[in-house]
């Protein structure tokens, strides 16, 4: 979606022309995509995870959770590629399933983190009174460092999965938040949206469709990131033992278990480490290919 | 013991020809080379809880603890009764007194003599704060009976007190008179030992230095396990806490530490061929348990356990737990000790057999409800125990979850009545006092499995009130058959503790706690 008055001010309805230069845009964004190096780069390196996390049970050659105590802390050699971890559980298994948790976790992360920064951010921004409150709250949790916020929710949840998410949702939703109110205030202050309340369109028309409509692009570059940064923060949880709870591999986890064997099987904290630096490599790019194609101007700020 | 262990090192090294020749050379090298100073720093993952020897029962304060407070009695190196503090202990005909003449000249760290006003005190303050401070149960009162001498009259004939009260679990050890009155952790930390407490830096260090007038047992020939003829030699001794094993072995490597309380097995072995590390093998130093919660179901119906027992397999859950360093043993005392009761309980011991489970499980009536396996990440193995548990018990059909959380809040769930259904325990300590100290924890008013077992309270009472040795060996017997029916706690096997030091460090023999008396730099 490019910011565009007037091909959104479809109060004038234009019909199928309308949809038909829509669906034009749409494949122009997409090819503009394609040919974006980093973009398309990341793009196959996510695809190949999501493969990997959704054929998991068909891609690994053992049970994540499979304990062998006559070939603990094998290094890497035929049977078992990435080496084995002191139960003698296959290191390559356990990425396998792990990128499945960490890329779970990743996901409804930005989802719940992009629905909730995008309520609280709209709400701030188009209800006056509430931009105060709702503003000065997410300063608050903001003045925590992120990882450190997560860390000490997770720690106070206790470890689960669902507590994992629940930690990095509300650690990235004000940084979220904050992105919407600014781009909704914006949008808000234009003269389309003046035509529009004239025209006597409902609040919830004018939000949806005038106002989020046009100021999603900084939030899904925003949301990129999230996704790489919950990765990461994910792993940190698990690796400081708050995150998704043994024996469930997680990519954190696995490092974790290789943490004391670090000179003895290096392979069980590096294997894992790598896993995770190519999967937040490729969100970054796809993210830095975003911004440049669908949010020039965030682009020239950073620039400046 | 010093000469005699060198002797016995030594000799492993030469040929016997001309051995006797070489080794009286060597000794007489060696005890040159026992100087007096240095600053040597050992390495535990975990803070003490207190310095206060007597009010924790913990392996972490035992380490410390131990350097600087001594007892009246306690255990030789083959786990006999020996006077420490005190010089002899006469019990009379009928088992009702017991008169400990005390050593004299012992001196306080802060110079003051110990007398029997100090020992009263302290026993007295043991009574109130002492961890197990119930092994003062028998005794109806503690009197001075001379200024050097203090009697126990007893309640009733305990045959079973003296090992009992020569237990280093929660030692009874003897502090000043002042501290008598003092709560638990409240006290000056002031004891007898060759070591003097300097300074407490949580998460940091303890630091300890050398007690100039310390009062050796010179009537000893050596150190005797918690006795013996100490000698102190560092200026210095610094415990510093390094949780991190990875960290814990670079520090000794890069030689800023000198001596790791436990270093994993794989590290050990990869350090075997160091020549500036030399590393010991501490075998059997725990028994690997496993406990339910006979107060919740799943766990609350004997064959339920009893399919748990034998769908095991324990070499699988040592070999992993441990990372190789194990006994299998079925036995609740060590294989060739006092008490060891043979073959009972063997047949159910590391059967792995999924079929006769499956069976024991539906006669149980077992419907899939969630066994909830409580440990802990910070006692090595406790983890991998109950991961490996875990997966077993998935295996036959079991719906067990792991629940790891941090060690003191696993000691907080486990004394909750619901909550859980397993619990992952090593008894380091329990084993080495004896039969009484591992049954002792399954019994009473707090046993591990929540709900009593009558028939093992009845036999409990049987083995402390037993006259003769033999007697309490048939009780004892009794006592593992009783614990192979039902199956309230699992005998998983035997496990080791690798320690390491580096070569500079001369005379360090492994014992219950790093003894860092007798032991020197060389050079």
């Amino acid at each position: 979606m490019v910011a565009d008055p007037i091909t959104t001010d479809d109060t004038i309805s234009l019909g199928a022309e309308m949809a038909a230069a829509r669906r034009r845009r749409w494949r122009q964004l997409a090819g503009r995509l394609l040919g974006h190096r980093s973009f398309l780069f990341g793009l196959v390196i996510l695809a190949i995870f999501t493969f990997v996390a959704v054929f998991a049970d068909f891609l690994a050659p053992y049970a994540p959770d499979k304990s062998d105590y006559r070939s603990i802390l094998m290094p890497p050699a035929a049977g078992h590629w990435f080496g084995t971890d002191a139960f003698g559980r296959d290191i390559a298994s356990r990425i396998i399933y792990g990128t499945r948790v960490s890329l779970r976790i990743g996901l409804i992360v930005v989802v719940t983190t992009g629905i909730l920064g995008t309520l609280l951010g709209t709400l701030a921004s188009y209800v006056r009174g509430l931009d105060g409150l709702i503003m000065r709250g997410l300063d608050g949790l903001m003045a925590f460092p992120g990882v450190l916020l997560a860390i000490a929710l997770a720690a106070a949840l206790g470890p689960s999965e669902i507590n994992a998410i629940i930690a990095l949702t509300v650690t990235f939703t004000p940084r979220t938040a904050r992105i919407v109110r600014a781009s909704v205030l914006v949008v808000k202050g234009m003269q389309f949206i003046e035509a529009a309340h004239a025209v006597g369109a409902g609040h919830t028309r004018i939000i949806f469709r005038y106002i989020l409509a046009n100021a999603l692009s900084p939030l899904i570059v925003q949301l990129t990131f999230v996704f790489a940064v919950s990765i990461v923060a994910e792993a940190i949880l698990s690796f400081l033992g708050v995150g998704p709870p043994p024996p469930a591999p997680s990519l954190g986890n696995i490092i974790a278990d290789g943490r004391s064997y670090v000179q003895e099987a290096w392979w069980i904290a590096v294997f894992p480490g790598v896993a995770i630096a190519i999967a937040v490599l490729s969100l970054n790019l796809m993210g830095d290919g975003l911004r440049d194609i669908i949010d020039p101007r965030q682009r020239n700020q950073r620039d400046a | 013991m010093g000469v005699h262990h060198r002797l016995r090192m030594m000799g492993r090294a030469l040929t016997v020809a001309g051995a006797l020749a070489l080794s009286v050379a060597c000794f007489a090298s060696q005890s040159l080379a026992q100087t007096k100073g240095g600053d040597v720093t050992v390495v535990q993952g975990s803070n003490p809880p207190s310095i206060d020897a007597m009010s924790t029962s913990s392996q972490a304060s035992r380490n410390i603890t131990m350097n600087i407070y001594e007892t009246l009695y306690g255990f030789s190196e083959d786990i006999k009764p020996i006077p420490i503090l005190a010089e002899d202990c006469i019990i009379s005909e009928d088992g009702l007194t017991y008169r400990f003449p005390l050593r004299k000249g012992v001196k306080f760290h802060n110079e003051k003599e110990m007398t029997a006003k100090d020992v009263k005190a302290s026993l007295e303050r043991y009574r109130k704060v002492g961890a197990t401070g119930n092994l003062l149960d028998p005794v109806e009162s503690i009197d001075i009976t001379g200024d050097y001498e203090v009697t126990f009259k007893m309640k009733k004939a305990t045959p079973t007190f003296l090992e009992a009260f020569s237990s280093p679990r929660a030692p009874a050890v003897i502090i000043p008179e002042e501290d008598g009155q003092t709560e638990a952790g409240k006290n000056s930390f002031i004891g007898t030992g060759p070591y003097k407490f300097v300074e407490y830096v949580p998460d940091s260090y303890v630091k300890l230095a050398r007690f100039d007038d310390y009062t050796a047992n010179t009537s000893a020939s050596g150190v005797d396990g918690f006795g013996g003829n100490k000698i102190p030699y560092f200026d210095t001794v610094t415990f510093r806490i390094i949780t991190e094993p990875g960290a814990q072995v670079a520090a000794l490597e890069a030689g800023e530490v000198d001596v790791l309380e436990q270093i994993t097995v794989p590290s050990a072995r990869r350090l075997e061929g160091n020549a500036d590390i030399q590393t010991y093998e501490n075998i059997p130093w725990a028994f690997n348990t496993f406990i339910f919660n006979m107060n919740v179901p799943p766990s609350d119906n004997v064959k339920f356990r009893e399919a748990v027992q034998v769908a095991l397999n324990m070499e699988e859950v040592m070999g992993i737990s441990t990372e190789g360093l194990f006994q299998l043993d079925h036995g609740w005392q060590y294989a060739g000790t006092t008490y060891d009761a043979g073959d009972i309980g063997k047949d159910f011991y590391n059967v792995a057999d999924a079929d006769r489970a499956k069976a024991l499980l539906a006669e149980a009536g077992y419907k899939g409800e969630e066994f909830s396996i409580l440990t802990d990440g910070n006692i090595p193995g406790h983890a991998k125990t109950a991961i490996v548990i875990a997966e077993q018990l998935n295996a036959i059909g079991i719906k067990a979850v792991v629940n790891q959380v941090d060690w003191p809040t696993a000691l907080k769930i486990r004394l909750q009545p619901e909550g859980w259904n397993g619990w992952t325990l090593q008894m380091g300590i329990e084993p080495y006092l004896g039969p009484v100290g591992v049954i002792a924890t399954l019994t009473g008013e707090k046993p591990h499995f929540i709900k009593n077992d009558p028939q093992l309270d009845a036999l409990y009472e049987e083995l402390i009130s037993g006259v003769t040795v033999e007697e309490r060996q048939a009780t004892f017997a009794k006592i593992q058959t009783r614990l192979y029916e039902f199956f309230g706690i699992i005998k998983l096997g035997n496990t080791g503790l690798m320690q390491a030091t580096r070569s500079k460090v001369k005379g360090f023999k492994p014992f219950r706690f790093p003894r860092m008396y007798n032991v020197w730099f060389e050079g």
